[in-house]
């Protein structure tokens, strides 16, 4: 069944001649930097480390950067440059934060003719930069759109016609089946619609009682995807306009369970109906996007723990967008779900792939957030996402203040066992001893650290859930594959053939270009036109 | 199709990138910045949208900063981070960390100035007394013309200029 379901010749054609060509046009793909290589990891390291296990790493770097440790023989319980810290901390925050990153669709770098929109600021594409890509602009919105609206029409008059159809079919058993197949139809329509590109991975999934579905969520796109190689049902915040009229039409054909986010009361509903359809064998599998919200494609957010609470056999579902033919991202504050639809239709393709992963089940003793971290960790490794314990809640609502309230608490402790003179130089472990009543859950590795500050103990309990191994192997990776770059002639013959290609390839797409226009342009068109030059 | 409608012209990002010692793709990325923190493109930043931003609203010394930040428009705003730039004078981010200390505005930390700082740091985990006691020992240790009270040039002695600065440096 997977070797069928990966045809999808055309498409794939496609997708490969726009990628030659990039290839041939500009540099190598940009590749999205994994968490160990980020520019700002150690950043990213400690504000997940702090949300996860309180504000350890954080005093760390406060009392490493504050004059206290570097000078023993001022005793006060303050110096007047122990703020510095905050004041950097709290600018590096003001110009770039790593929730907001999560939310903002970054325009491809290097930039490339497969890009949607100009980038923003002034025109820097060289004239031959800017002729492809207006050739672009021209192909992506007068030949592709027309063909694309035309696909989709004609794949709902299908789809609709099937579904009567299906009335007709006396037995429940083959119904059903009918129904599922027009349903995977429609969503590979759709999928065709916008040039979708989708490779699947792994294993195809298999109804049986008690498991459940998660993946990471960039878009509502997601369900279309997934739903063109199987059917699923779907739990999700019920959303107003044509997407909330796309629910409403899939509700009626399956069980789906649509909750509104800002009626506060209907978790404990929404929780009772999960477990219920999960236990139910007959229903479709639940699909369920645990991050609450959608991120763009290089970054996973917090996982919500709901889910993994169940007891039901947890398959993880990764899913990594390609941003280089198009950028999949739909931020729902600033776009409606048309205008998403839109942009997806007048971009070049939208290419993913989905690695269907081996099912997890919760170990003994493993708390539903931990057994959530971990099924998290897989699928960010598997799609290689940076991955952030921000919760999905914080895009719409301020962070509650009990965290501002933890690292008060752990910088009073600080200050008055200075008063005390028990912190000669740095964190003692009796700093630590009452830090661990306030984050119960560290206590194991903290107290192990027996006495002084031991950077081991602080990166023990964090460095289990982010092991480096593989980031800096694949950092390596990427280094020897610099070196083979080769001599400097090479270098000269390759960079003048891309030249003589890139020219070419220009001239001939104009012409290509002038061609199809007067192909295609009506006679009255061009007579109007030739009465205007001559 | 979507371009960005209130991009900065480039004088203005050359005549900001002049004023203020920074890269033009710095400013350029601090204008991108500024709209996103702006979410109701008003031309000025405020409160509510400043501690949204997480990071922030977690740090000790938020309503300080906020302070600093509220109402400014991108040039102030540009302006005020500038200080931190590694081509950036000691003396400004000297003088950031002065008028973030100086809460009542008027010139000197005084010890209601460093009590009101203290007060932040530790939320209510720490009684008055102690506080002060601390703020009044900071004061003395740094106050040389015994006026009870630290002046802009006795707090640069008191500081390890050079070491202040370096903290002080943000990449962006």
């Amino acid at each position: 069944m997977l070797k069928f379901r990966n045809i999808s010749l055309l498409r794939r054609l496609y997708v490969w001649g726009l990628s030659v060509i990039t290839l041939i046009a500009y540099e190598p793909e940009h590749r999205a930097p994994l968490e160990g290589e980020h520019p700002d990891a150690q950043r990213i390291r400690r504000i997940n480390s702090e949300l996860e296990f309180g504000p350890h790493a954080w005093q760390n770097s406060f009392l490493e950067s504050s004059g206290y440790v570097s000078s023993p023989h001022r005793q006060n319980a303050f110096q007047l440059d122990d703020i510095t810290s905050f004041i950097s901390d709290g600018i590096e925050s003001i110009v770039d934060d790593t929730l907001t990153r999560c939310f903002t669709a970054d325009p491809p770098h290097p930039w490339n003719f497969l890009t949607r929109n100009i980038p923003p600021g002034r025109w820097q594409m060289t004239p031959y930069q800017s002729l492809l890509w207006l050739i672009g602009v021209w192909a992506r919105y007068c030949v592709f759109f027309p063909l694309r609206v035309a696909i989709i029409i004609i794949g709902i008059s299908c789809f609709i016609c099937g579904w009567a159809l299906t009335y007709a079919i006396p037995t429940q058993r083959y119904k059903r089946f009918a129904r599922q197949f027009f349903l995977r139809f429609l969503a590979s329509v759709v999928v065709a619609s916008w040039s979708g590109y989708v490779r699947f991975y792994g294993k195809r999934p298999e109804r049986r009682a008690n498991q459940i579905y998660v993946a990471n969520h960039t878009s509502l796109i997601d369900l279309f995807i997934l739903n063109k190689d199987y059917n699923f049902s779907c739990i999700g915040q019920r959303h107003g306009g044509l997407a909330g009229l796309l629910q409403d039409l899939l509700m009626a054909a399956q069980d789906h369970v649509w909750f509104d986010r800002e009626e506060g009361n209907d978790r404990r509903v929404v929780t009772h109906l999960l477990r219920e359809h999960v236990a139910n064998k007959n229903k479709e599998p639940m699909l369920v996007f645990p991050e609450g919200t959608c991120t763009n494609s290089e970054y996973c957010i917090m996982f919500k723990k709901g889910s993994f609470a169940l007891g039901a056999e947890v398959h993880p579902i990764a899913m990594k967008y390609k941003h280089r033919f198009g950028d999949p991202f739909w931020n729902s504050q600033t776009t409606s779900f048309p205008r998403h639809l839109f942009e997806l239709m007048t971009s070049w393709a939208v290419v993913c792939d989905v690695h269907y992963m081996e099912p997890q089940r919760i170990q003994p003793g493993e708390t539903g957030v931990q057994f959530a971290n971990r099924v998290k960790k897989l699928i960010c490794e598997k799609a290689g996402l940076i991955s952030v314990n921000w919760d999905g809640f914080l895009k719409r609502h301020r962070i509650s203040p009990k965290f501002l309230d933890s690292r008060q608490r752990a910088l009073a402790s600080v200050i008055t066992r200075r008063m005390k003179g028990e912190l000669p130089r740095s964190v003692s472990s009796s700093v630590l001893a009452g830090m661990d009543m306030a984050y119960p859950q560290t206590v194991g590795p903290a107290n192990g650290a027996g006495g002084g500050m031991d950077t081991l103990a602080y990166e023990r309990p964090f460095s289990h859930a982010y092991p480096d191994g593989r980031a800096t192997s694949s950092w390596a990776r990427r280094a020897r594959g610099d070196r083979d770059e080769g001599n400097a002639t090479s270098k000269l013959v390759r960079k003048t053939f891309r030249e003589v290609i890139r020219w070419v390839m220009a001239i001939g797409l104009l012409v290509a270009a002038a061609l199809l226009t007067d192909r295609f342009m009506p006679v009255a068109m061009k007579e109007t036109l030739r009465s205007r030059f001559s | 199709m979507g371009a960005n409608t209130s991009a900065l012209l480039s004088e203005e990002i050359e005549e900001i990138s002049r004023q203020t010692n920074l890269q033009q793709s710095e400013v350029k990325r601090l204008y991108k910045r500024f709209q996103q923190l702006d979410r109701k493109q008003s031309g000025t930043l405020d409160t509510r949208n400043l501690l949204m931003v997480p990071e922030l609203a977690m740090n000790p010394l938020h309503p300080r900063l906020v302070s600093m930040f509220e109402n400014v428009n991108f040039q102030q705003f540009v302006t005020n981070i500038g200080a931190f730039s590694s081509g950036a004078q000691p003396s400004t981010k000297i003088d950031f960390t002065f008028r973030l200390y100086d809460v009542d505005e008027d010139g000197f930390i005084s010890s209601d100035d460093l009590e009101k700082i203290l007060r932040m740091l530790v939320g209510d985990h720490i009684d008055q007394r102690t506080l002060t006691d601390v703020a009044v020992k900071v004061i003395a240790d740094a106050d040389t013309d015994g006026d009870g009270r630290i002046s802009r040039d006795e707090f640069t002695t008191a500081l390890d200029v050079p070491e202040v600065a370096r903290k002080l440096t943000v990449t962006f």
